[in-house]
Formats: structure tokens, sequence, C-alpha cells
């Protein structure tokens, strides 16, 4: 697949990062140049059910500090969304007097959106009954409501794409409105993904058995180890201004970095009827999108100068996102390093791309590849990667290539260039 | 890039196939009735447009443990997936072809179990879990039919439907797939009847879209599919071109989440949108297959942005609303409506606008009413919208086979 001609290059402008290791940009980057992890005993829900008690979540946080207006209800999904945006708006050097009313767009991903709103709504309603609910939870439970009020907020009245899949969503819609400017149909996007911890969705990782221990060990965020026994979860948002070249640099922007290409994979997992394939399947999609990304970048492996991987712990996508990158390592003759945010921030589900995304960008802008943390024994065939360990490597990043893995089967690379 | 509709499915209250489909709209015949999933004694509206006489087709027998909204999709997907051909036309295409689709509520039915479980009542498997998360339904549908192109759900309220055909056809320019299976889909479960209920945009009489006592809508449920293909490698493979895609946008009204934009000013800027992007003028459009969802506010603002959009053409194209029949299917709304729009274009009818009875001076557009009505244009926009102030707008034109 080869990209159609392109009208226009798309730069990011702005990032604005909300994780375990904090607020914006600085946090972000003092976070994983310390090699320090976010990740701690979940606070936010009785876990005691759960078996797994361990969460990155964000730190405490006045929502005022964010808002421009006073806000009748948000819940938490939707406070650390605005906060993400506010967040870029300001790296971007955007006042929301620049943005309103003008064309530009939102674009957001999230796996449970505003599950915690939902929650309520049903526990109000198991209460009083369908007659007697609070009108005002519902429209707040929709998984659009977070993107429509921030898009109320700040009078962004362009193209609206609200991405409710999987752990991809926020590449997804980092996708979308990289395809949609670079098509010539927009000129600012902002684009990324949320994602709080919430009882139903934390019962639901548990169920299905992602969450860390999976094993009955030791709970911890180990990818790449061979003592891997799930993903431990993670709260986080990012939002990037997305703009054309022509845009940013006609208002005086800084450019932080440029999209040079993105790819949207899948393969079948399971048979046609209904079978799991999954330890036999001849389709890898993270393979499948790194070669596309690099193709449609038109670059070499050996000049990929660093890998943001999925790698969360989780058995089932680690495996194939090794055995993809051993696959463009080898097949190029290069030693790309290959790193992971996620021991530090935990895997942010549907906005764990975008938080990745945000990571990648502050390390090329800063010169330097953050450690993976928690590895200890290299198992799984990452041990056939140059995998960066023992602290923060000092090198200049001119090219990164990011990956957003789904567990049902698809990923996304993004390939970004300074 | 010029788009091609080459596959058709339709799972709706009128009739589960295209040709019950389009029987049903010519007919007038009208999906409400008394829901019978649930006990809705507590509930304070009782009806709604229920899919009744429902089976998972014999070829996906086994994804009977999949979501009740989920089901409604693979079946459309099944039937579109046939009419297009596709399988006969080599595994190139369907390797390459991705899955985008709209949804309200996703697969809500699963997830009201975890939402009992984490209060106490019973416990949630992990099937109620994975049929929940919205990207099942996507990973179903590629995993039926083994297909590898991209695989993104969107959720965008009431105008989800429409919001995946445009993001479809961004993903073709893109040449990141061969085709695009885009599905619109939803199912009424307690959850979401709860919700909906509080919202008080629904009426216990009938749908009458832009009748002067209209006094609101009623949801519904089922799904509609489409393949979308680059029309040059539709023809090169002799596909039937049902209809083409000549545009499509997305946007938000950007001002409250319920209450609609005065002068309806982002279903007019979603409205140019779509015909920018498709490089039509407003004079060539031909028909528009409207939201209309039957509420007060809805019928008499869109109105008044067509009238902005259109000027005096405004009065000259007919319009109309199968919601008055299909009732409100939610995420399916803008996929099951383009595809009466398809219809359109190939019987060179309209299908009727049921239930009408006075005309609203704030409605005054020529509404096809009560009866279908002959029709000879080869251009018809459809409209959609949702909750949150989402708006998104699609362009098709008459078919070469």
């Amino acid at each position: 697949m080869s990209n159609s001609e392109k009208t226009s290059n798309v730069v990011v402008t702005g990032v604005g990062p909300v994780s375990a290791l904090g607020f914006g940009c600085r946090a972000l980057d003092q976070g994983m140049r310390g090699a320090r992890s976010g990740i701690g005993e979940i606070t936010l829900i009785d876990p005691e059910p759960y078996g797994s008690r361990q969460a990155g979540e964000i730190p405490e946080f006045d929502v005022q500090d964010y808002l421009d207006s006073q806000k009748t209800y948000l819940d938490r999904s939707s406070e650390v969304a605005f906060a993400a945006l506010k967040l870029a708006m300001q790296d971007a050097a955007l006042k929301p007097a620049d943005i309103g009313q003008n064309g530009a767009g939102i674009m957001l991903g999230s796996l449970f959106g505003n599950q915690s709103t939902v929650e309520l709504f049903y526990n109000d309603l198991l209460e009083k009954g369908p007659r007697l609910v609070k009108p005002i939870l519902f429209p707040n439970a929709y998984p659009n409501t977070t993107i429509s009020l921030l898009a109320i907020e700040y009078g962004l009245d362009g193209v609206h794409l609200n991405f409710a899949g999987g752990f991809n969503s926020s590449m997804a819609a980092v996708a979308a409105a990289y395809d949609h400017i670079q098509q010539g149909k927009a000129q600012m996007i902002f684009a990324g993904g949320y994602e709080v911890l919430s009882e139903s969705g934390f019962y639901g990782l548990a169920e299905l058995g992602r969450l860390s221990p999976n094993d009955g060990g030791q709970e911890n965020c180990s990818p790449f180890d061979q003592a891997a026994n799930g993903f431990v979860m993670g709260e986080g948002a990012a939002l990037f201004v997305l703009e054309s070249e022509n845009h940013a640099k006609a208002r005086g922007a800084p450019i932080k970095a440029e999209i040079n290409a993105v790819s949207h994979r899948s393969c079948p997992m399971e048979r046609k009827d209904g079978a799991t394939v999954r330890e036999d399947t001849e389709g890898n999609p993270v393979l499948d999108a790194m070669r596309t990304v690099m193709c449609d970048a038109e670059t070499a492996a050996e000049e990929i100068d660093c890998i943001f991987a999925h790698a969360d712990g989780d058995a089932g996508t680690d495996k194939i996102e090794v055995a993809g990158c051993r696959d463009i390592c080898e097949t190029g003759q290069a030693a790309i390093p290959v790193t992971t945010t996620k021991p530090m921030t935990g895997e942010c589900l549907g906005a764990g791309g975008g938080v990745q995304l945000a990571a990648a960008v502050t390390a090329m802008e800063n010169g330097y590849i953050p450690p993976v943390l928690n590895l200890g024994t290299p198992g799984a065939g990452a041990e056939n990667l140059d995998i960066v360990r023992d602290g923060a490597w000092e090198q200049a990043l001119n090219q990164v290539m990011v990956n957003s893995v789904d567990p049902g089967g698809s990923a996304v690379s993004v390939i970004i260039g300074t | 890039m010029r788009i091609a509709i080459t596959g058709r499915g339709i799972v709706s209250p009128i009739g589960s196939g295209i040709g019950a489909f389009q029987e049903a709209l010519w007919a007038g015949a009208s999906g409400i009735r008394p829901i019978a999933r649930f006990d809705t004694a507590a509930f304070r509206f009782k009806q709604a447009g229920e899919i009744t006489d429902f089976r998972l087709r014999p070829e996906l027998e086994a994804r009977e443990s999949a979501d009740t909204a989920t089901k409604f999709l693979l079946n459309a997907c099944s039937e579109a997936l046939q009419e297009a051909e596709v399988e006969n036309a080599g595994e190139e295409i369907l390797k390459d072809t991705g899955v985008v689709l709209g949804t309200n509520f996703g697969g809500s039915s699963s997830g009201e179990k975890i939402l009992n479980a984490i209060e106490g009542e019973g416990v949630a498997s992990k099937r109620d879990v994975r049929e929940f998360i919205f990207q099942t339904a996507a990973d179903h549908v590629a995993n039926a039919w083994s297909l590898s192109g991209p695989r993104e759900v969107l959720s965008l309220s009431c105008s989800s439907g429409t919001a995946a055909i445009c993001r479809a056809a961004e993903v073709l320019e893109r040449a990141d797939a061969s085709a695009v299976l885009v599905g619109g889909y939803d199912a009424v479960s307690p959850f979401a009847w709860s919700g909906l209920s509080a919202l008080r945009t629904m009426t216990r009489g009938a749908i009458q879209p832009f009748d002067k006592n209209r006094s609101g809508t009623i949801f519904s449920e089922g799904a509609g599919c489409m393949i979308l293909e680059p029309l040059d490698k539709a023809r090169e493979r002799g596909a039937t071109i049902y209809a083409e895609v000549l545009g499509s946008a997305t946007n938000n009204n950007a001002f409250h989440m319920t209450a609609p934009s005065k002068g309806g000013s982002g279903s007019v800027k979603v409205m140019q949108a779509a015909l920018d992007d498709a490089d039509v003028a407003p004079s060539e459009v031909d028909h528009i297959n409207t939201h209309g969802t039957g509420t007060r506010p809805n019928d008499s603002t869109e109105t008044e942005a067509i009238k902005t959009v259109f000027g005096d053409h405004a009065y000259e194209m007919p319009i109309t609303s199968i919601k008055s029949m299909t009732g409100h299917m939610m995420g399916a709304a803008g996929t099951v409506e383009t595809l009466a729009a398809v219809a359109s274009l190939r019987f060179g009818r309209i299908p009727p606008t049921i239930n009408y009875s006075e005309p609203d001076p704030a409605c005054d557009l020529d509404v096809v009413i009560n009866e279908p009505r002959e029709f000879s244009g080869d251009t018809v926009l459809s409209n959609s919208a949702g909750i949150g102030g989402c708006n998104a707008a699609v362009l098709i034109r008459k078919g070469s086979g």
C-alpha cells in the first residue's frame, strides 16, 4: 500500500501529556530522564476483589487549574482530557481565541471512555428506577461526551471523530487526523486520547486475565522480561496540536516534530468458525503495520533511531511485537534501540499510544531514549533485541517509530521525524 | 478519489435484507411496536423499533455468543459482502479490506452485566467483558471474513453511522485498504432505554417528522452495512455500482450538548463541507434524506439549515424522513438512511414520511408525505446529527450498475 499524493506535511506543534509521571511535557521529560515509575498502590477504587493492587494513577490535581470556565459536571475522564487539551494549547502557543469557530477539529480515542459516569447513572437507575434518574447523568455517559464537551468549550467546529475501540483508540485518532490534514481537508486538529481508572473497567481487565499478576506471581509491569505476567493499568491522556506545515509556519508556531507516516493494519486472530488461532497465525499485524509505515515514510530500518514499543507485559501482544521488531531489525540489518514507557506510566489502554507518542516527541526534542524499567532477564525473544536499559541513553533522535497494539489483532505504527 | 458502494446489508425494524427493507420503504411500513425484550412496566416509554424476528445467519453460527447489537451488525455485513461478491473477486480484496464501524452504545447489553456485578448483583464473565468492549465488534467482523485492513470503531452518538462513511472514505483515500466494510449498529437495552427515556426526546404517540403536531422521536435498533471501494477498482472487477459516494463531512456545533445551535449553524457547515468535499454545487442536489427525528427542535432547525445552504433551491428538492417508519436507529441510522437514499436513486422513488397530517409553517419544505413519490434525480444528500452537537453528512450519486 502506498500513500496517495501528499498535499500537506503534517506537523506536531503542541503536546499535552497527562500520566502517572505528572502533567505537561516537563514532568514527562523529568520522569523519563530520571527513570522514574509513577505506578503505585491503587487509591481510586477498592482493588480488594481483583487480585491486582497497583496502577499508574494520575497524581492528585485541581481541574480548576486547567479550565477556562466553570463546569457543573465533569467526570474524571473529561477532567484529564480538559487538562491535556489545555496543556497542548499552551505548548503550541495558542490561546482559546485563536482556535474558536474557525474550522479547527478534534479527534479523540478512549477504550472505557466515560465509564465512571455510566456507573453513576446505572447506580442511580438501580436505586430509583428509570423514571427518577438524574437527567444530567445520561448525556454525560455517552462515549462522545468528552470530545463534544471539548468542542463546545473551545469552539472546535471542524471535523469531529471519536474512536471508542480498543487499545489503539488514541493512535487511530492521531492517524485519522493525519489523514485529514494530509489530504488537505483541515489545517488544524486536536488529536489524542484519554483513559482513567473506573471500577467496571478494572473489573473487566481483571476478568479478562490481562492484569499482572495473571500467573499468581508477583505483580509488576515488566515488559520484555521473562517474568512478565500481564500489565499494570495506567491512567493518562495525551492531546496533540496537529497542523499542516504551511499553517504552522504562517502563524510562527513552534514545530516539535513532523508525522512522516502512519499505518493501521490487522490480522485475523481466530478462524472463521470462531476458534482461536493466535499461536499459529501466519499474519502479524504489528510487523505488517511497521513494514507499511516504513514503506510510506520511504525509510529504511537503519534510519529509524528508536522504536517506542507498545510492550506492556501482556504475553500475547508482546510476543507478536517482539517478533515484528526482530524481523524489521534483521531484514534491515540494523540494531534499532527498543524502549517502552509502560513500566513508568502503566498501560493507559485507549490513551496508551497517545501517551507513548508524547513520550517519543519529548525524547526526540531532548535527545535521549528513556529506559525500560523493571527489566531483569529478558525473555520471549526480547533477548535478541537492543532494549534500552540502565538509565536513559543520551542520543540524538531524528526519526522514531511508535507502536500501539490491540490484543484483538490490530496495530497502528507511526513514524515521526524532526 | 471516486468511491463506489458495491454491497449493502440491512437489519431493520421494517425488514431485514435489502429487498425486504426496500419493499417496506415503498409500502410506508412502520417498525414501531411494544418492547418485548424486557419488562417496560417501570418505563415511561414502552414502544420502540425493536427487531423481533432476528436469527443469526447460518454462516455466522460460531458467533452466537456475540453481543445483541454485534449480531445485527454481523448479519448486515454478511449480506453486504455477499452482494458485493467480494469473495468471488479473489483473496486480495478481502485481505486488505478495512472495517469502520459506528455505534452509540456498542456492546452495552453485555456491559450491563459488569455494571450489575460491581453493584454486587451476579458476576460478569469473560464473554460479557469481551462483548462489551466496542473493538470486539470490529474484531468479530474482521475474523469472520479474514480481513486485514484497519479496524476502527467510532462513537459519535446518532451521527455515528454517517461519520463511519466519512472515515471510510479517508481510509480508502490513504490507500490503506482495498475496500472498507462500513457498519452502523445499535441495540435497545434496558440501560440504553433508561437513558434515552431520561433525555425527554421521545414520544408516546407516533413519530411525525416535520408535522405541526410532532411530539418526539422513538428510538430503535438494527444495523446497516455497505462495502466501499475505489470506483475504478470496482469497475475493473466488474462489480455492480449501487451508488457513488461523492463527498462527506463531520463536525460539531460547538454550542451545547443537547440544544441545537441557532439556525442550525453546525448543520449548515457540515452540509457545505460535504458539498465542498464532493465539489458539487447546492443546485445539483436533487433530494435530501433528512435526519428528521420528529422532535420539535430538530425538524424546524434542520429545515432552517437546509434553507440557508440551498436558498430557493431548498423548495425545489423533495425531502423525507424514513425515521417515521424505522424509528431512530441511533448508530445505525446514518448507514440505513444512506442505503434508503441509494434505493431512491436506483428505483427512482422517494420513500414517504409517514404519520404526516398537518403542515408546520416552520417546516415548509417539500416533504414527501404518506405515499412514495416518483423521482428522476441523480444526487442525494443524507444528514445525521447526535447528542453532543455532532453532525455528519454524506452526498451520493446514482451508480452505473
